[in-house]
């Protein structure tokens, strides 16, 4: 018998939920009457490490592995893919060893685990003062942080593991703890579990010659790769886009081209304090690097010309609007039509995520203590990090923010 | 963009890995010119880069700047 909500009384609904609840109660699924999401994760690592759960005595840890490492626990559950839902909930206590993060699906079935020592918890998410708290957010930086330890790898560290023998279907495979077993099943059985390239979104960015040329024509030289991240610079984007959402740039007007490989550097941020970028209509933007300029841009005319991107909507609209969703499989095509090697554009892309997350990590440690700088004869105050200047009427950026956008 | 409780002054911090050119010594100056803008206080603000080394020209306009100074990566971290 299928269960149909929508044919319920919003009474009903409630009752059920209530019903719900009390149960998961009963089979120690849940100990608070607060959102069972951090309850069901505690159940799973709990689980997974064979550890006791922690009571209400001690807000630092919420399992303890019979090794005595204290872990806190935090859950996530994603609908859809809105990053409003990335950041965790506040780390207040210093008593715990690490962080393991359980990312569930709206159905609760597990989708990711992450383990993240206190170090990089530390040297990367400081102290908020006004909220006195850590928040960690996730971010494909952080996920491709060295010391985070994702679930999907084969060495069991995260919170759920993928076995080899599950490798091709990717599901999750949890390791059951004997009192709760039924419940860890039931949630830890779950989806496919997206690898690292599923997890981010493709976007293509369509922009004007005044962003993509000199002004004696030639192509601007400062998109040329290699020339790291410039932190700062951004352009404007969908206000959905994530750190590490992969990019095509479509060049609108002269060219009529997709000639370059970007990868974001931040989440989309609001630009609505911006007057200039408020004048221009702009109203979300994202720091970025360029990866790669494809040695043979992809023309529009090969485009219309090609069956596989006859349903893309970006090319049917005609790249009129400045960003557009590229899903997957479109993306896929794309990339392997653009480069002559896709296995040297990846490792080319990890290199630069790899050295832009120890640029973080070393700006993040040094934001968060200053100390060092004592030496020099500089006793600082931190006051602002990639602060956006404004100077005369006009928004300079600190760090040379140069707005880009489209058409 | 920091604070100097001592004496009493805004310090920009500018962090490059690799060998840091003037391009980068350009880039702190400037923002070392809209900080001095946005916050005027009696002292004006400093620039400091922190990188792993400096090319010669790059090290020549820091000699030649007081307000500009370098800092080894390897010696704060």
């Amino acid at each position: 018998m299928s269960y149909d909500p929508s044919k319920l009384t919003t009474g009903e609904l409630l009752e059920g939920w209530a019903a719900v609840m009390r149960e998961l109660h009963a089979r120690d699924a849940l100990c608070t009457n607060n959102n069972p999401v951090g309850d069901i994760a505690e159940v799973n690592v709990a689980a997974h490490y064979a550890g006791e759960r922690g009571g209400f005595s001690q807000a630092g840890w919420d399992v303890k592995t019979p090794d005595g490492e204290r872990i806190q626990v935090k859950g996530i559950r994603v609908i859809g893919r809105g990053s409003a839902g990335r950041s965790l909930s506040p780390i207040r206590d210093t008593d715990y060893d690490c962080v393991v993060v359980v990312v569930f699906d709206e159905s609760f079935r597990v989708t990711e685990g992450l383990r993240i020592t206190r170090q990089v918890v530390e040297a990367r998410f400081p102290v908020e003062r006004y909220r006195n708290a850590r928040f960690i957010r996730l971010t494909g930086a952080l996920r491709d942080d060295p010391p985070s330890k994702r679930s999907t790898s084969p060495t069991p560290t995260g919170a759920c593991t993928t076995g080899k023998s599950h490798a091709q279907t990717g599901r999750v495979r949890c390791r059951s703890g004997a009192a709760i077993a039924s419940t860890v099943t039931a949630v830890c059985e779950g989806p496919p579990v997206p690898s690292a390239r599923d997890t981010r979104r493709y976007w293509v960015w369509v922009t004007g010659p005044d962003y993509y040329l000199e002004d004696d024509g030639s192509e601007r030289a400062d998109l040329d790769p290699g020339q790291g991240y410039e932190p700062g610079g951004w352009w404007t984007c969908h206000r959905e886009t994530e750190d590490g959402d992969l990019v095509l740039l479509y060049r609108s007007r002269r060219k009529q081209d997709i000639a370059y490989l970007i990868e974001t550097r931040s989440d989309a941020y609001s630009l609505l304090d911006d007057e200039h970028a408020a004048e221009q209509g702009w109203d979300y933007g994202c720091d970025y690097e360029v990866i790669a300029k494809f040695r043979r841009p992809l023309s529009l005319t090969e485009m219309r010309a090609d069956p596989a991107l006859r349903d893309w909507g970006a090319l049917r609209a005609g790249f009129r609007r400045r960003v557009y969703a590229i899903p997957p499989d479109t993306w896929n095509h794309l990339l392997d039509r653009l480069s002559e090697d896709r296995t040297k554009v990846e490792r080319r892309r990890r290199s630069a995520a790899k050295r832009y997350a120890l640029e973080r990590d070393i700006e993040d440690r040094l934001a968060a203590d200053l100390s060092p700088f004592r030496r020099h004869g500089l006793r600082l105050e931190l006051r602002a990090r990639q602060h956006v200047c404004r100077a005369a009427g006009v928004p300079i950026s600190c760090a040379s923010r140069r707005a880009r956008s489209a058409t | 963009m920091c604070f100097e409780t001592g004496a009493k002054r805004y310090v920009i911090i500018e962090l490059k890995r690799g060998l840091v050119s003037r391009n980068a010594v350009a880039q702190l100056l400037s923002y070392r010119s809209s900080i001095a803008e946005e916050f005027p206080v009696r002292r004006r603000p400093i620039g400091v880069l922190v990188g792993d080394r400096l090319d010669n020209e790059a090290a020549g306009m820091i000699a030649d700047d007081d307000r500009l100074d370098f800092i080894a990566l390897n010696d704060i971290t």
